[in-house]
């Protein structure tokens, strides 16, 4: 059977593109195929289970840091060549192990048979920013994605949410590990003081969104909530690498939107995170949300307001969105509306060529493209829109690596049959004759790579 | 038909006319033909700075007490009159603030008052009196004022381009990349596929463009392949080598006589939630980053520089009181920095609103007593020759309440 436009939608929009027989596969079953994929197995994998979770991590990364100090302290004082060496040393360790990481999330992602699932472990990690910008947060940022995301994105929002938010990632990216209550017994000793980045964040970027009504007052008394809420270098807690230090956090009641909440310790934030969880304003901005990540950059009010209402309805069960968004028609109409993502564009080119990229070979194309995977700019995250990356300068680097994906694949691949079991459903005249005119083979992948068809989704 | 012609961009902007009618943007305009001889740069400083260290007013009373902790010490800040320093990591700006070359506005803001940073950007770069409230930028409604043209008056440094360049007239993008053009054939290939996709399409025209004036400003594009790797979406560029690195070739594209005249440059870092530092540390550094850009635009742009106006601001200030945490969070005034022979300087343009508790926005920010419309309005009617009521109708909508700022520029 021929391939359908439905396929090629499922396949791009809700997947990284089609790699041999994927179309063909999919065919006329694609929702079934897309559901299919919303299974807790796909949360594991073997590659990431050997990878250290979170609490080692932050403990790795305590160690590190004590023995750096002591290598610099070393070599100041006894101007130890060796110290100074070893210090470098392991700075090049942490980074080394970024790039792996980010090699095993490409090759996990491009790699999958259930790319579904891994385009909303990436669409929700993206969400809930955190960065290896900030460079402490470097060995977190794909313990965050492993630990928070992937095991809670098909259960509620909020379980999903209070993960995020209790990350050791998230609170050091947002600065929470360094918020004190003033009128703490350890604000107190200290003279310390609140910081309220992870609480505004929360508001304005996680749950209900900017222009919902908030006031400062509501940040700051969140942020009070959140003293407390840190990181576990010590190995006291229950091994997930959260701990609540009891002696920073700001005693008293708090009043959050209008409500009153009793002191209660850890339990304030997960009451707080609660109201946002199951408030309208944040079922509309989740909405639109991952109306703009999976329908169009300026999703119409319609589609919003189904997605918002199935998350209202269920109280945020994520399965009951995913399978609301399958089943509208508006999804299913027009073949190429959103434009890849760098990120997209990269694991389309390893799919469809077959690919095997070294790592730093990816860390390179990633880079010039301009989407590292943990290294978002803010924690508003990467942009959905197609504006925000296409440009001349964007599209040159695009052209670039389609030329480099094609002239290490051309000698084992015929360019018609790519562009069939590829963009097939959906090529346009020109792409075909482009491709099947071209002057060479190389230059017959690098025109289907840098086609529209193969660009947008 | 390589030998009929000298340059590839004259081919490919003469092949992609014959094959495809005005497909390409069509041979450059000559010199005369330019609207506007003046140059106009946009730094964008993407995350808040803090600019009660950046221009510290030494002389409020309450600078010290109200800033516990990180106000700047005396040895940390040049002054520049009886009341406001500047940081001394900006040894360029104040050497031309001495010179009348630089200016500083203090207590700015743009009309937005809450302290989402996303929010603010938008404001800062549409234009509008409210988020969202316009789809594309100011700079590019005033490019058009300028009517229909072929070439592009605007570039974009950087992949892509930023909110305050989106809009209805084509604007170029240009970033320091290891690769050029791709060949002639494979362009022209491109060219016939993107003709349905008005997106890529533009992109592509572009890209031809730009990089055909970056070539021959840089002399084949050796000074763009150097010092900067990382041209990242989203926050811009950081640190001092890359601004540095960056801002001489787009001093030199903008010294093109056939070159654009205005072009914005982001620069970002500036979020200091912790341990923001005074008279060294991460803040300090970014004042570094920002003040060698200044420096280098100055050198690039050699005699041009006399008909520049280059202004740097940010989307707000940060709190007056450092937090729990040795930084600052978000507030709401910050300064903004004006540099160019074309700017009236060695002033720093203020209605101090003070910095005493009851004088804050909120208790708690420093309250804004200029528009940052006034700053941009002037520079586009009195540097840029855009009649006033234009840019009052169609750049900044609903802004009667934000006059031209006077004296700003030279006249």
């Amino acid at each position: 059977m021929a391939a359908t436009p439905e396929s090629f939608i499922a396949a791009n929009r809700f997947g990284f593109g089609a790699r041999e027989g994927d179309l063909e596969h999919i065919s006329t079953d694609y929702i079934g195929w897309l559901v299919a994929q919303l299974n807790p197995r796909y949360a594991r994998n073997a590659e990431m289970d050997k990878l250290p979770r979170a609490q080692e991590t932050v403990e790795n990364y305590r160690d590190l840091m004590q023995k750096k100090k002591a290598d610099k302290k070393a070599f100041k004082e006894n101007n130890d060549p060796d110290a100074k060496m070893a210090a470098k040393e392991l700075m090049r360790g942490m980074r080394d192990g970024y790039i792996r990481e980010v090699a095993i999330r490409t090759r996990v992602a491009a790699l999958s048979d259930a790319p579904f699932f891994e385009r909303l472990v990436h669409f929700w990690s993206n969400h809930f920013t955190v960065s290896a910008i900030k460079q402490q947060d470097m060995p977190l940022v794909a313990a965050f994605e492993r630990d928070a995301i992937r095991p809670n994105i098909l259960g509620s929002f909020e379980s999903l949410l209070v993960a995020s938010t209790r990350h050791p990632a998230m609170q050091i990216y947002l600065d929470n590990v360094r918020s004190v209550g003033p009128d703490s017994p350890g604000g107190r000793m200290k003279d310390k003081g609140l910081n309220e980045n992870l609480a505004r964040e929360i508001m304005e970027l996680h749950t209900l969104g900017v222009g919902s009504g908030y006031t400062q007052a509501d940040v700051t008394e969140f942020a009070k909530m959140l003293t407390g809420w840190t990181v576990d270098a010590q190995g006291r807690g229950d091994g997930s690498g959260f701990f609540f230090a009891r002696m920073i956090h700001e005693p008293g009641d708090k009043v959050l939107l209008g409500q009153t909440y009793r002191e209660n310790g850890e339990g304030e934030v997960l009451s707080a995170l609660h109201a946002f969880a199951t408030h309208p304003a944040t079922a509309k901005f989740i909405a639109t949300k991952l109306a703009r990540h999976f329908v169009a950059d300026e999703p119409s009010p319609m589609v919003v307001s189904k997605i918002a209402s199935a998350f209202m309805r269920s109280n945020g069960n994520l399965m009951v969105v995913y399978k609301t968004i399958l089943s509208m028609e508006e999804v299913w109409l027009d073949p190429l509306p959103k434009m890849k993502t760098p990120n997209d564009y990269i694991l389309s080119l390893i799919r469809a060529g077959d690919v095997d990229a070294g790592d730093v070979q990816l860390i390179g194309a990633y880079k010039t493209l301009g989407q590292v995977p943990f290294t978002a700019g803010s924690p508003a995250g990467w942009s959905d829109k197609a504006k925000d990356w296409i440009g001349a300068e964007a599209l040159l680097q695009r052209i670039d690596l389609a030329k480099l994906i094609a002239r290490g694949i051309y000698t084992k691949t015929d360019p018609n049959v790519l562009l069939a079991q590829t963009i097939g459903p959906v090529a346009s005249a020109e792409t075909k004759f482009a491709v099947a005119h071209a002057g060479s083979a190389a230059d017959a992948l690098t025109l289907l790579f840098a086609s529209p068809e193969f660009q947008r989704r | 038909m390589d030998d009929l012609l000298i340059s590839r961009r004259k081919l490919l902007l003469g092949a992609g006319c014959m094959a495809a009618g005005t497909m390409f943007s069509g041979i450059r305009v000559a010199f005369a033909d330019a609207p506007v001889e003046e140059r106009f740069v946009f730094v964008i400083l993407r995350g808040a700075m803090d600019g009660l260290n950046a221009i510290p007013p030494y002389g409020d009373h309450a600078y010290t007490t109200a800033r516990n902790g990180i106000a700047l010490p005396a040895s940390a800040f040049t002054k520049l009159d009886n009341f406001f320093g500047a940081h001394k990591s900006f040894a360029n700006f104040t050497s031309m603030f001495a010179s009348g070359e630089a200016a500083a506005i203090q207590a700015v803001s743009t009309p937005y008052r809450e302290r989402s940073h996303f929010d603010a950007q938008n404001v800062l770069e549409s234009g509008a009196t409210l988020p969202h409230g316009l789809n594309d930028g100011w700079l590019n409604r005033a490019l058009t004022l300028y009517g229909p043209r072929h070439e592009s008056l605007g570039l974009a440094v950087g992949q892509t381009i930023p909110l305050s360049l989106q809009g209805a007239t084509p604007v170029g993008t240009w970033a320091p990349s290891a690769q050029g053009l791709p060949d002639d054939a494979m362009i022209l290939s491109l060219e016939r596929l993107y003709q349905h996709d008005a997106m890529l399409h533009t992109a592509l025209t572009q890209a031809v463009d730009v990089h055909g004036i970056a070539d021959d400003a840089l002399g084949g594009g050796e000074m763009g392949k150097q010092g900067v790797r990382k041209l990242g979406n989203g926050g811009g560029l950081r640190g001092k080598e890359q601004m540095q690195t960056t801002v001489q070739a787009v001093g030199k594209i903008l010294s093109d006589p056939a070159g654009p005249r205005i072009a914005t440059i982001e620069l970002g870092g500036w979020d200091t939630h912790a341990q923001q530092g005074t008279e060294a540390g991460v803040l300090a550094n970014n004042f570094a980053a920002l003040d060698a850009g200044f420096g280098a635009l100055k050198e690039s742009l050699g005699e041009h520089w006399k008909k520049t106006v280059v202004l740097a601001a940010t989307e707000f200030g940060r709190t007056v009181a450092q937090n729990g945490t040795g930084g600052t969070d978000h507030g709401t005034a910050s300064c903004a920095f004006l540099l160019g022979g074309a700017v009236n300087g060695g002033k720093v343009y203020a209605r101090w609103p003070g910095l005493d508790q009851t004088q804050l926005y909120q208790n708690r920010d420093l309250r804004p007593t200029t528009d940052l419309r006034q700053v941009a309005k002037a520079i586009l009617t009195e540097h840029l020759h855009l009649p006033g009521n234009e840019v009052d109708a169609s750049v900044f909508p609903a802004s009667e309440s934000a006059r031209a700022l006077e004296g700003i520029i030279r006249t």
